[in-house]
């Protein structure tokens, strides 16, 4: 976990550094092709576990129920801690 | 929505072309998958620090947003309990509730629960168990990467990383940031972080009720 931190570190001090150099640093900050690639490489590793794909049929129904469950359930918790705040700030 | 129809598609792609056996010999997905992680991050980070507002938001950060998440941790049990009532008559409800303490954190709690379970259920029910959780959790962080931008759409800015679970510090900051903006990246990774450490501590609680 600590290189996560230490990566980002560097990533924000050499952001840092563009932005008082006056560089624009947009060219590194296009994100979306990386989370794809993470992605299809994710699909790559579940595609090719022939354990996962044997069960897929019979556990991928409860699996996929908990994980809808999950989100939606977090989600909604979050929408009220999101009003609760809101309601919290000092009104203009 | 072009955005998840490409990052979705994208998973879905590599599934069948892993499924079809493409990869060739000797290729280490996981080593490869982790850079792709670490250039994400380094992403991350230039887009900190180069957002002039950034200091101004750690600044107005309040303790108050340590609710986010406990909204995860009582929003993820409350359906899934529910869910598992409802719909999945196989598994007891703690043995769903512990397959949701994951968090989106796939491979220690699929690997806890199979391990744990096996002296109750016997080794081959333990790791279905197990293997459910698996694809639990897989899912989860596949659809808040895939899902953030409608997420926020919907439940508001916090609903992202709270879908994210334990993952919030890493492989899905960067949709969430992307979907959320800046301001949110430190309450995720913190997220992350506070969630990471519950996930031994749920999945040992549900798997001994």
């Amino acid at each position: 976990m600590i290189e996560i931190f230490l990566l980002m570190l560097a990533g924000a001090i050499g952001g840092w550094l563009m932005r008082r150099m006056g560089f624009s640093a947009k060219v590194f900050t296009h994100m979306t092709p990386t989370i794809c690639i993470l992605l299809f490489l994710m699909g790559l590793t579940v595609g090719s576990d022939p354990e996962i794909i044997t069960n897929l049929s019979s556990l991928g129904l409860e699996g996929a129920i908990l994980a809808v469950a999950g989100v939606l359930g977090s989600a909604i918790a979050a929408w009220f801690v999101a009003k609760w705040l809101d309601n919290k700030k000092p009104k203009e | 929505m072009k955005i998840s129809f490409f990052t979705i598609g994208s998973f879905i792609l590599g599934c069948l072309l892993g499924y079809a056996g493409l990869i060739p010999d000797g290729v280490n997905l996981t080593r490869i998958t982790l850079y792709v992680l670490f250039v994400l991050i380094v992403q991350v980070g230039i887009n900190i620090g180069s957002d002039s507002r950034m200091a101004a938001m750690i600044r107005t950060m309040s303790p108050k947003l340590l609710l986010v998440p406990l909204a995860t941790v009582v929003g993820t049990f409350s359906l899934s309990a529910i869910a598992a009532a409802l719909f999945i008559h196989r598994w007891g409800i703690w043995d769903c509730l512990a397959a949701s303490s994951g968090f989106a954190y796939y491979s220690l709690s699929s690997i806890m629960i199979a391990e744990m379970k096996e002296p109750e259920l016997g080794a081959a029910l333990a790791a279905e168990l197990g293997t459910v959780a698996l694809l639990a959790n897989v899912l989860r962080e596949v659809i808040t990467i895939g899902g953030a931008p409608l997420l926020k759409k919907w439940f508001g800015i916090y609903a992202p990383i709270c879908a994210g679970g334990a993952t919030t510090m890493d492989s899905t900051l960067p949709s969430i940031s992307m979907a959320c903006g800046q301001g949110v990246v430190f309450i995720s990774i913190l997220h992350g972080f506070l969630m990471d450490l519950s996930v031994p501590f749920f999945v040992t609680l549900f798997c001994s009720l």
